[in-house]
């Protein structure tokens, strides 16, 4: 499934548009062409190294529980 | 989490072909539905599958009215299938305008945009994908408004030319005149698979997904390792824009170079003009919900045609405490059909020589053409 983890800004690049993300205890670099209005600290959703759109921390939250959840019914 | 899929090229003994495909996608992932109520589940969808959401959604609404015994209303119905076609349009031109060498994301920005408004325009705040959906109030200018800009999107950095103008092209002829007098991203590349010679790159035989059965389809899904390589009738099937798609062009197309490179390519292009010129068609066309009869109490199967093919949600409904929970959810995607070990892909490339030069290229192509949604390794 092509599922939808939320990933948190912890660093943006003005000058390639572009931030370092955490998603799971991982960094990555992504791109912020597509979007306009995010800051560090906000969540996004991520396509093949694209934020795609702004989350909201509850919202994000919420699905990162139910993420966690799914994690533990796969190890069980 | 999200999964991977490995794809690696070798040789048969004899000197052909072999590809095997390996996938760690989970597929079990709507297992964590079970136990909780109809309205969460509803209400997570989105939000776990945000690529497809709006066709997940669309297919978990359905499963669940469909399980209760609940007929949508047809102009909800109909809203449910504008965005999901709106998601479609989105994923298309997502492959289009970055899927290339040259990238264009001030268009790509505009159309994740014009989503929104969209969805805005048709919908409200309300979400159409929850059982209890008020019926929506679509907004006629407002659409008419979204319809033309994307319209235009397509003119300029698509087709060159409208795209019911484009849709007006019915010939080979007529395609290469087109290829030859319009310079945008889509042309510069549907040039270089011509002159490479891959139109026909990656053709090879596999059936449709038909219309199943939902009693049949019921029975295999008993099997709980059915949705990690389903088949239908025993035989691996492709679900994709390319299967789904009809016009003149194609037809011909197709009689030439089967189900190539150049084919697929046109098939989206083709869905993505006709998707966009029915934005709009929110009371013209026939009213009918699109639901297949129950076939239990208590069970229900919701389906919806997601950019990369058709998706099936079954769901069993229980009764707890004066309300409805989950008992058992499951979702056959797109990817499970097209990227498996027999399927479309495996046999697309298995029809590459390995030892040309450009077999990655190619292979990547075919690979992106059908696209399976998650990253993928390609090992040759």
């Amino acid at each position: 499934m092509c599922l939808a983890l939320p990933a948190k800004i912890i660093e943006i690049n003005q000058d390639n548009d572009t931030a370092i993300v955490s998603l799971d205890s991982i960094r990555k670099e992504i791109s912020l062409a597509l979007v306009d209005d995010v800051a560090t600290g906000d969540y996004v959703l991520l396509h093949v190294g694209y934020a795609l759109s702004k989350v909201n921390e509850e919202e994000a939250l919420r699905t990162l529980a139910l993420f966690a959840e799914m994690s533990d019914d796969e190890s069980s | 989490m999200e999964g991977r899929i490995t794809i690696a090229m070798g040789k048969n003994p004899d000197g052909s072909t072999a590809t095997s495909i390996l996938s760690t996608r989970p597929v079990h992932a709507s297992r964590v539905f079970h136990g909780k109520s109809t309205e969460h589940t509803l209400q997570m969808m989105p939000l776990l599958f945000s690529i497809c959401g709006t066709a997940q959604s669309c297919a978990a609404v359905r499963a669940c009215e469909q399980a209760t015994g609940i007929t949508p209303h047809p102009l909800l119905e109909k809203v449910r299938e504008l965005l999901v076609g709106m998601e479609t349009i989105r994923e298309h031109l997502w492959r289009t305008l970055l899927g290339w060498e040259e990238t264009d994301h001030d268009s790509m920005a505009k159309v994740i945009s014009l989503q929104k408004q969209y969805k805005q325009a048709l919908n409200g705040e309300q979400s159409p994908f929850r059982i209890d959906a008020v019926i929506p109030s679509p907004q006629p200018d407002q659409i008419d408004h979204i319809k033309s800009e994307m319209e235009n999107i397509l003119t300029l950095k698509i087709f060159g030319e409208s795209p019911a103008e484009w849709l007006g092209i019915r010939t080979k002829e007529e395609l290469n005149s087109w290829l030859n007098r319009v310079e945008t991203i889509t042309t510069q590349s549907l040039r270089e698979i011509q002159q490479a010679g891959w139109s026909g790159a990656g053709s090879c035989r596999i059936d449709q997904l038909p219309e199943m059965d939902l009693v049949e389809l019921e029975h295999q899904l008993e099997a709980p390792d059915y949705i990690e390589h389903p088949t239908w009738r025993g035989k691996p099937c492709e679900s994709s824009s390319l299967t789904r798609t009809s016009s003149p062009l194609l037809d011909q197309l197709h009689e030439k170079y089967g189900n190539g490179l150049l084919v697929r390519q046109v098939a989206r292009l083709t869905e993505l003009a006709q998707l966009v010129l029915k934005m709009d068609k929110i009371e013209n066309e026939s009213q009918k919900v699109n639901c297949p009869e129950a076939i239990s109490s208590g069970c229900g199967f919701g389906v919806s045609e997601a950019a990369r093919g058709q998706l099936i949600h079954r769901v069993r409904i229980a009764n707890n405490n004066g309300g409805k929970i989950i008992r058992s959810y499951q979702i056959l995607a797109p990817t499970e059909w097209n990227f498996h070990p027999d399927g479309v892909v495996a046999r697309a490339l298995n029809s590459l020589d390995i030892d040309s030069p450009s077999a990655r290229t190619e292979a990547e192509m075919i690979i992106t053409a059908i696209d399976p949604c998650v990253g993928y390794e390609l090992k040759i």
